[in-house]
């Protein structure tokens, strides 16, 4: 597999990045008076360069832990530390992927791509190469300067991830994104994200609703409850490395699968 | 080639509906004062050109001035509107009560205000031209999803950059949307503004012919302000294609289309 090019880093040496949720609440203030626990007195860590999966129940607040680690609310208690600081503000070094790409319809491709260095105020031209050879990555080859609009969900997803790598950032950030793409292109997107984020490694927060796909590709699964959100269990995911679509077969897979899904039970989430 | 068979079409068309109307009048023994033939509506038109010309001119005038105007107050109220709370509450309720009155009632006061001359059309053109605007710049800046706005924050944009590259490029189509509506509102405020008090423009010289019952010259003049509304339309859709890349174009074909529908 083909390395990511070398690419020009602002600093050096990048800081060690990991992330800790401590006694992390969130209450939402709905109108004066009612308000919505979403998460009460999360507990996690997430090492460095660790592929984190979160699953839970519809509404028990994974998006709502995302949003508290990019640092785009504040928790209303307990603290959160990503790469040894304490998050107070919009995390600069956090890449952002949603259930909807987000691409913007009047840009080309390789603009979508180039939108985070527009808005760091760095030289696109500096980083044209790598948005190229990222596009070249996720197969899309030939694409550079379609309007997302020509491209199939699945294409439109892959672009809107070489937008969140372009970049290079230490945490990435991924809420349910492969939702909306069927089956089939789902689980090939998902082995196509582990190997941009093995090579240089990243640390992934990855936000997803299938048990199935959040062990295909973790190495630690962290169980919520529903609202308000807690972390229930964390399992270890000690499937071999590279994942490949056979993993799926193996039957620790199938194990852990059936594990998680007995916690959700215990938690009355399934019955 | 599809496309030119078309537009032979179209022309094809319209030359028949002229023909027709040119003959009916014959055929059916019209009176000339009730319905002029088309023929004798060019003769009349063409024997007083210069007239005709200058109170076209007056009225483009305060149509493009009261539109012009209307643009520059009304995008920047929409995006007001969109970006504060407090401003949406302020100004919003006003807005709709604003568009509640019929403009011709506000026209009196108009030209107590600013006389019968150029001032006074103008204002009335802006206010008629005005809402549209508003309503679709606040309806096309509220199209941009919170994610994206998460995403953009995420990012460390300011909240200008989220508005000069995500929102406003976004609002765009809605926009033209309103733009297009607005310029043919403010000819209609304009020839109303003309039709209370004026002493020229198009309206102005539509109450002459009126009064003098000169029927072809009446209908010279309906046709010379639906020609100059057509025309200034049609402006506003060639600047829409300058200034829209390609797919926001092709989304403002599809409001319109969804507008019809």
């Amino acid at each position: 597999m083909k390395a990511v090019p070398s690419r020009p880093r602002p600093s050096s040496s990048a800081a060690p990045c990991f992330v800790e949720l401590s006694g992390v609440s969130k209450r939402y203030e709905l109108r004066a008076g009612t308000d919505l626990l979403a998460l009460d007195g999360v507990e996690c860590a997430v090492a460095e360069s660790c592929f984190c999966g979160i699953v839970g129940p519809s509404g028990c607040g994974k998006s709502t832990l995302l949003m508290l680690t990019a640092g785009l609310y504040l928790p209303s208690a307990g603290q959160i530390v990503v790469a040894g600081r304490p998050v107070n503000g919009p995390c600069p070094d956090v890449g952002m992927v949603f259930q909807r790409d987000l691409l913007l319809e009047w840009r080309t491709v390789i603009d979508n791509v180039l939108l985070p260095i527009e808005l760091k105020r760095l030289r696109k031209a500096d980083f044209e190469e790598r948005a190229r050879s990222l596009l070249r990555l996720v197969g899309l080859v030939g694409f550079e300067d379609s309007y997302p609009e020509q491209l199939s969900i699945g294409m439109r997803q892959r672009a809107a991830l070489c937008r969140s790598l372009i970049h290079d950032p230490a945490l990435l950030l991924m809420d349910e994104p492969f939702a909306s793409v069927d089956a089939l292109t789902r689980e090939k997107l998902g082995l196509d994200l582990l190997r941009l984020t093995t090579e240089p490694a990243k640390t992934v927060l990855f936000v997803t609703h299938s048990v199935e796909e959040a062990v295909l590709l973790s190495d630690q699964v962290l169980v919520m409850s529903p609202r308000p959100g807690r972390i229930l269990r964390r399992f270890d995911v000690d499937l071999p490395k590279p994942r490949t679509l056979a993993s799926r077969s193996d039957p620790r897979f199938h194990r852990l699968v059936g594990e998680i899904r007995g916690v959700f039970q215990a938690a009355g989430v399934l019955s | 080639m599809r496309e030119a068979r078309l537009n032979v079409t179209v022309v094809l068309v319209y030359v028949l509906l002229l023909a027709a109307w040119q003959l009916a009048g014959s055929a059916f023994s019209v009176p000339a004062f009730i319905l002029p033939s088309p023929l004798a509506i060019l003769q009349r038109a063409a024997r007083s050109p210069g007239v005709l010309a200058f109170h076209t001119l007056v009225t483009l005038q305060e149509v493009v001035l009261g539109f012009l105007l209307a643009v520059l107050a009304s995008i920047p109220l929409g995006i007001l509107i969109v970006s504060s709370r407090l401003l949406e509450r302020l100004f919003y309720p006003l807005l709709v009560a604003f568009q509640a009155i019929p403009k011709v009632a506000l026209a009196p006061i108009l030209v107590v205000w600013f006389g019968f001359g150029l001032t006074s059309k103008v204002s009335l053109a802006f206010v008629t031209a005005m809402f549209p605007i508003v309503i679709n710049t606040v309806v096309g800046m509220a199209r941009t999803p919170p994610e994206m706005i998460h995403l953009m924050r995420s990012l460390g944009a300011s909240r200008l950059q989220i508005f000069a590259k995500v929102r406003l490029p976004a609002a765009a189509p809605h926009i033209f949307g309103g733009l297009k509506v607005g310029i043919t509102l403010s000819m209609v405020g304009a020839v109303v503004g003309e039709f209370i008090a004026s002493n020229s423009g198009l309206g102005n010289f539509l109450l002459i012919a009126n009064n003098a019952f000169d029927s072809p010259l009446l209908f010279a003049v309906v046709i010379v302000l639906s020609l100059l509304s057509v025309a200034l339309f049609y402006a506003i859709e060639v600047i829409e294609a300058l200034v829209l890349p390609r797919p926001l174009r092709r989304k403002a074909i599809d409001l319109e289309l969804g507008a019809r529908a």
